[in-house]
């Protein structure tokens, strides 16, 4: 078997290498036209939900092109810190933890709140620090298969049970899942985040009733869609987004509360298209897109004062926004100066 | 054309004529373009990552060795480093016990069915790794076909998802052809008149296979291996997701490390050590295949 290599053939595959590398330009040309705006979004549920109904609010409000690019907070972070001259995206989304370390890299714009059309009507605690405001309170607890476990669950200490020998999945400590995961069952036992020492000691007794440790968060979704595992730490509007298509997942709130993670946007520095990133800014803030938001099946909590808390929050809450801020807070300063060793811990203790 | 160009008298010509000033075509002005890509898209980034692993902190005020000699004081690093390794050795094991009697089969074949086998062992290619890990989920989880069979059969179950011996099936399976091809390429160049020779020496069929067989194949089968085993230690994705949280390979503890902590310089120096021992690894298996290469020309 030998292949004839001539001039001729040679010139002639290159030409049609350049020709095939015009066409994608050729097809997409359309996006020279109004002006484009690319959105960082969390994969999974977030993309989904942005995709049906934030995308299509910005596309119509603006005439631009949205795209999406799903991708997590820290991997945002280490892509905008490796070009920041010409960032991969637009606007990026990033949970408390990340954002407050991601400060001092200096890589977002200062928020124009003057010019923006839905600051002003979010709540207090929401509202645009300086660099951009919180678009949406994602809520932590317990999610569970209601047909293999009997009795909900109450608390963070229930994993420990004989019962779930094999059935518990944990996200890995990388994670603001993870993190959260860590400091509240530190907090049970006595320390919190400046001690976590009693959450690593208390996780060396959970290693029989650990099933799995997820790679990324979004995958628990799956473990729990295949019955790999039967009870984890998740999200509450991922795990009413599966449930939609099917699962047997139900989630509820732990005795010592849900913990809130404020989940933010912001317009990254150098970028080509500020007016429309603070467009997607706003339409994510702005009553109408978080009214639906908050419904099914995506029901990401509200910070838009005029947009109510539907059923499903408020119960799972417990109220309205002044019981949703009772819930816990993480310190993220104190458990970013400590993260590498976080890391370390976990990796040694649950690696088999 | 190429038979022309390697005699001697072509070469001196080229040299002649370089060496009067002309710019003239000489091999190393044709290696040039790819010498200068590798250059700045290969060893300038490593460069700098061995510069970044040097920094004593995250804000580089501090030069020195110190992330290297964390790395070597913690246990844990050097058992997710050994642990890897030792996962590509198994993964190179399995796929030279697959791979054999495959070529072999393939050599033995009449020419007809040759390119149906050819395209078979190709197929997994065409998909991507990513894809075949998910198969593998799906195969080997606890509602999966392995399990769900050896269920209706009465037997226990395997288990095999997030564990070592499911990474290495998974990570077998997808490098496979890797190490196919190369023994494919040797066995059908072999002398078919050795084999019968040795046959009608007294040897039956599985001396027959390690005393020819296995030495004149054994160049392919270190290039092979080579292949496999640097494929299978920086597998990122399907060590993650097949192995699952609890298996730790150094891939995805850099991972951890860099994005997950935001440590650059530790992650950059356990970059640096999955490189040494990668190199370490290579150069031991390229002088067995050079000493296996002298072997046969003898």
């Amino acid at each position: 078997m030998s292949i004839k290599l001539t001039r001729r053939g040679l010139m002639k595959a290159a030409a049609a290498g350049a020709t095939a590398s015009l066409a994608p330009g050729l097809l997409t040309s359309r996006a020279f036209a109004a002006g484009e705006v690319v959105a960082a979004t969390y994969p999974g549920a977030f993309e989904e939900s942005y995709r049906k109904v934030l995308a299509p609010y910005v596309a119509k409000a603006t005439g631009a092109e949205v795209t999406l690019t799903p991708i997590l907070a820290l991997d945002q972070v280490a892509k905008i810190t490796a070009s920041r001259a010409n960032p991969p995206f637009d606007v990026a989304l990033l949970d408390e933890g990340p954002m407050l370390e991601s400060l001092p890299l200096d890589i977002f714009e200062p928020f124009p709140a003057a010019k923006s059309k839905s600051n002003a009507e979010l709540g207090k605690p929401f509202q645009s620090a300086s660099v951009g405001p919180t678009v949406t309170v994602q809520l932590i607890g317990i999610a569970y298969n209601p047909k293999k476990v009997s009795a909900p669950p109450t608390s963070w200490l229930d994993l420990w049970k004989p019962e779930f020998k094999g059935r518990v999945g944990l996200p890995d400590a990388a994670s603001s899942l993870g993190t959260v995961f860590l400091t509240e069952v530190a907090k049970l036992k006595g320390g919190g985040e400046k001690n976590i020492a009693p959450a690593f000691e208390a996780l060396k007794d959970l290693l029989p009733n650990i099933g799995a440790i997820a790679p990324n968060p979004g995958a628990l979704g799956t473990l729990l869609q295949q019955g790999q595992i039967d009870i984890a730490p998740f999200y509450f509007n991922n795990t009413l987004l599966i449930a939609a298509k099917g699962v047997d997942v139900a989630f509820t709130r732990p005795e010592s509360g849900l913990v809130l993670v404020r989940t933010s946007m912001h317009i990254v520095k150098n970028t080509k298209a500020p007016d429309l990133a603070l467009a997607y800014i706003d339409g994510a803030t702005s009553a109408e897109v978080q009214q639906q938001l908050q419904a099914a099946p995506y029901y990401l909590v509200p910070t838009n004062v005029n947009a109510k808390f539907s059923d499903e929050i408020a119960n799972v809450v417990g109220g309205g926004p002044d019981a949703l801020l009772k819930n816990p807070i993480p310190d993220w300063p104190t458990i970013n100066a400590a993260r590498t060793d976080w890391v370390k811990q976990f990796t040694a203790i649950v690696r088999k | 054309m190429a038979a022309f160009a390697s005699t001697p008298g072509f070469v001196a010509a080229l040299h002649s004529a370089a060496r009067r000033r002309r710019w003239a075509l000489t091999e190393r002005s044709l290696a040039a373009p790819l010498g200068l890509f590798y250059l700045v898209f290969l060893f300038a980034p490593l460069a700098a990552l061995f510069v970044v692993s040097l920094s004593a902190d995250r804000t580089f005020s501090r030069f020195g060795f110190s992330q290297y000699a964390t790395f070597f004081s913690e246990r844990l690093n050097w058992a997710i480093l050994g642990e890897t390794l030792e996962l590509g050795l198994m993964c190179t094991l399995a796929c030279l016990a697959f791979a054999y009697p495959l070529a072999l089969v393939y050599a033995r074949a009449p020419r007809r069915v040759r390119p149906l086998m050819l395209f078979l062992i190709v197929l997994p290619q065409l998909t991507s790794s990513v894809v075949r890990t998910f198969a593998w989920i799906v195969i080997l989880g606890r509602e999966g076909v392995v399990d769900s069979t050896l269920l209706s059969l009465g037997l226990p179950r395997a288990g095999l998802l997030f564990t070592t011996p499911g990474v290495v099936v998974a990570l077998t399976q997808i490098q496979l052809p890797l190490m196919v091809l190369p023994l494919i390429n040797a066995v059908i160049g072999l002398d078919p008149h050795l084999l019968e020779a040795s046959q009608s020496l007294g040897a039956g069929a599985w001396r027959g296979f390690f005393r020819v067989i296995l030495p004149l194949t054994a160049p392919a089968a270190t290039a092979g291996a080579l292949l496999v085993f640097t494929a299978a230690i920086s597998a990122f994705v399907t060590q993650s997701i097949v192995g699952g949280g609890r298996l730790v390979y150094m891939p995805k503890y850099i991972y951890d490390l860099s994005i997950g902590a935001q440590d650059w310089p530790f992650a950059a120096a356990a970059t640096m050590m999955l490189l040494a021992a990668a190199l370490l690894a290579v150069a031991a298996l390229s002088w067995l295949g050079g000493r296996a290469a002298r072997r046969v020309q003898r």
